[in-house]
């Protein structure tokens, strides 16, 4: 009985003393304190300030006046339709995309450049990104000048469109697409084709393959992939901004405004309780990414 | 030569449409950036680019940032990762959370929280935009954090360490000499993805009045939209060559070599 | 004391960049009669099999069931069954609904599905 209680595992520090016990964790200190002051400390202080109110008083105020003004209602319904516009369309082609790539050769070289330059596009910034589009459909764009010169007047002419929803939406996309082929490339790879041969030797065609294996297998990958769209998009503010947007005050363009002008000397609330909102609706779509990731992984295990 | 069959052209007319609305706005930027007199094309623009000192700083600072968030990655980061993964095993759902947590607060959400500590850090480190690579680091967290961990679950890390243990390796050595190099893929991965977002990051530095190379881009462009443009395609083409030769992926090898490697480590 | 000959393999060849993995392969199966094709790894049985399967296309070469040349018939509609050598069970069904696949993809008609379903619990 004495000897168990002596022997010391490699994995785990079974001593009684609280000192000994408490050194690796030391390990991971420089770490928690990164993540503490510059990730949860900032979202305390979001949630904490917004229960601010005018004239520097405390109550609910500010986060009422967000939930109920049409200003900031309008906000979250622009913002919500963009991202929800664009994390369809990027789901739709970038699925369609990576089915595409996937069933090319997996060793070769275009493969490779295309994950490169996904990886770029995902991540290329706002305004880099407007300008790129600026530079194509702009009034002195690419393709607004030839357009205008082979179909004189037409539709891409008057390029005030790239400053309304729809044209944040075409941005939008541009950065989806690529986003939706890292995300869900490996979940069609994953796709054994064994399945399908399993599923023709059965008698299926490839129409009932896709229908009754394909697609439900797809299925929580997909999902989980458009939420993740939507929370890229409902994030994103260096777009918006580039463009200057009058055409969709979407919420993290009235953040901006909150934070640096009028509003944050008055109500120094808003700004944070928007941000409090925007939390929220992340937080909720993420949820959903996260449950739909755990069922996908159930499966990938077999 | 495989027979072309119907699926394949499906295939290029998709990676042709896709392909389409990626690359035309690029191609664009190229045209735009190349106009000068009516009919001619002029490298204008881009010989500019050294004439704006501010942009050319900017350009200066934003790689610097790159530079420390990948320093802060691998040497803050991944011990952290390998340590836990090792020795804390219980904290790893902890720190899963917690280096996803970055991709359910947007950065404009960090930004109104972290402005009283940026003024606080004003004060001991000045206007350099370096300060920003504290919340930068956070920013790249979702992304080095996936590609490093699974790497990590990839290789049989208990039986390395616990084999570099019995053969007399500290657990530095053990960390940097026998973890690291297994992980290197994931690593790689993570640091090339870190300075894409770094290089293209806005929101924050914007807000912060930091003058990143976004930020300075974003200003010229309303004096001098075709030199913006033309940095702005540089910057696209130096990451994208920077993710194309870089070994980001290794999966044939890694199943190949996997076993080789784990034995060769035993018996050394 | 033939049996009548009811698949006929006739030089099948494939190769797979510089391997050749079938080499003008001929092989008469009777009707009722259990094959076995041994070798080393490496050979070509797979690529055999799946061949006659309809999963692997062919340089060259000639299948004929009953009589009939399959050689172009796709997968589907070859009414062969497979057993694979990594089960290729679908993961989102269940044991029953993997049985049933095949049965539904074959027997339109649901009463002879109901017939099987009930055949199973002679199996369990």
């Amino acid at each position: 009985m004495q000897n168990k209680e002596r022997v010391i595992s490699l994995k785990k520090l079974e001593t009684n003393n609280l000192f000994r016990k408490s050194i690796p964790y030391l390990g991971v200190f420089p770490f928690a304190l990164l993540a503490f002051f510059f990730l949860i400390w900032p979202t305390l202080v979001v949630v904490y300030g917004s229960f601010q109110n005018l004239e520097g008083g405390y109550g609910f105020g500010s986060l009422i006046e967000v939930a109920t003004n049409e200003k900031y209602l309008n906000g979250f319904k622009v913002s919500i339709q963009l991202a929800a516009y664009s994390a369809f369309a990027g789901a739709v082609l970038g699925g369609l995309f990576s089915w595409a790539i996937a069933n090319g050769n997996r060793e070769g070289y275009f493969r490779r450049l295309v994950l490169a330059a996904s990886g770029v596009f995902a991540q290329f910034g706002g305004v880099m990104l407007t300008f790129a589009f600026l530079a194509t459909f702009g009034f002195n764009g690419m393709l607004t000048i030839l357009a205008n010169s082979y179909f004189g007047e037409n539709i891409l002419t008057d390029a005030s469109w790239l400053y309304s929803l729809l044209g944040l939406v075409v941005v939008y996309t541009f950065f989806q697409i690529p986003l939706m082929l890292i995300v869900f490339l490996p979940a069609i790879e994953n796709l054994k084709p064994e399945w399908k041969e399993a599923s023709e030797s059965l008698g299926g065609s490839t129409a009932n393959y896709w229908l009754k294996i394909g697609a439900p297998i797809l299925a929580p990958s997909f999902l989980g992939a458009l939420l993740l769209l939507f929370a890229n998009a409902f994030s994103a503010y260096a777009t918006a901004a580039a463009l200057i947007s009058q055409g969709a005050p979407i919420v993290p363009l009235q953040i901006s405004f909150a934070i640096s002008g009028e509003v944050s000397r008055t109500n120094p609330g808003i700004s944070k309780a928007l941000a409090v909102g925007m939390i929220l609706v992340v937080v909720v779509v993420m949820f959903g990414y996260f449950k739909l990731q755990n069922k996908v992984s159930k499966w990938v295990k077999s | 030569m495989r027979n072309f069959k119907r699926i394949d052209v499906w295939r290029w007319l998709i990676i042709g449409f896709v392909g389409a609305y990626l690359l035309i706005p690029v191609f664009a930027m190229l045209e735009f950036s190349t106009r000068g007199a009516p009919g001619e094309r002029s490298t204008e623009a881009w010989t500019a680019i050294p004439t704006f000192p501010k942009l050319l700083s900017s350009i200066f600072s934003s790689l610097q940032l790159a530079v420390v968030v990948i320093l802060a990655v691998v040497f803050i980061l991944v011990p952290t990762m390998i340590w836990i993964h090792l020795r804390l095993p219980h904290l790893r759902r902890y720190m899963e959370l917690l280096c996803l947590l970055p991709l359910t607060i947007p950065a404009i959400v960090i930004v109104v929280g972290i402005a009283p500590t940026y003024r606080a850090l004003y004060q001991v480190f000045g206007s350099s935009p370096i300060t920003l690579s504290f919340v930068y680091f956070i920013l790249v967290l979702p992304y080095s954090y996936r590609s490093i961990s699974a790497s990590l679950f990839s290789i049989d890390s208990h039986t390395l360490s616990e084999a570099s243990r019995s053969l007399g390796a500290s657990t530095i050595r053990m960390i940097a000499g026998i973890i690291v190099p297994n992980i290197k893929v994931g690593i790689m991965s993570g640091a090339v993805i870190s300075i894409a977002l770094v290089l293209g990051e806005f929101t924050i530095s914007n807000l912060l009045n930091f003058e990143t190379m976004q930020v300075v881009i974003n200003l010229l462009g309303k004096r001098d939209a075709a030199t913006s443009v033309a940095v702005s395609l540089a910057a696209l083409v130096f990451a994208f060559i920077l993710l194309a030769i870089l070994p980001t992926t290794n999966r044939s090898r890694s199943s190949k070599l996997k076993t080789n490697r784990k034995v060769g480590m035993v018996i050394k | 004391m033939s049996a009548a000959i009811e698949v006929k393999l006739i030089g099948l060849s494939k190769s797979f960049g510089e391997v050749k993995a079938l080499n003008n392969f001929s092989l008469e199966m009777a009707k009722g009669e259990l094959v076995a094709l041994l070798g080393p790894s490496g050979c070509g049985k797979t690529t055999a099999l799946r061949a006659l399967a309809g999963l692997q296309p062919l340089d060259s070469g000639k299948i004929i069931v009953h009589d009939e040349d399959i050689t172009n018939l796709p997968t589907s509609k070859r009414n062969m069954g497979m057993v694979f050598q990594s089960y290729s069970l679908f993961p989102h069904m269940s044991a029953l609904e993997n049985v049933e696949y095949g049965l539904k993809m074959r027997f339109r008609n649901f009463q002879v599905l109901k017939d099987r379903k009930n055949q199973r619990n002679y199996w369990t």
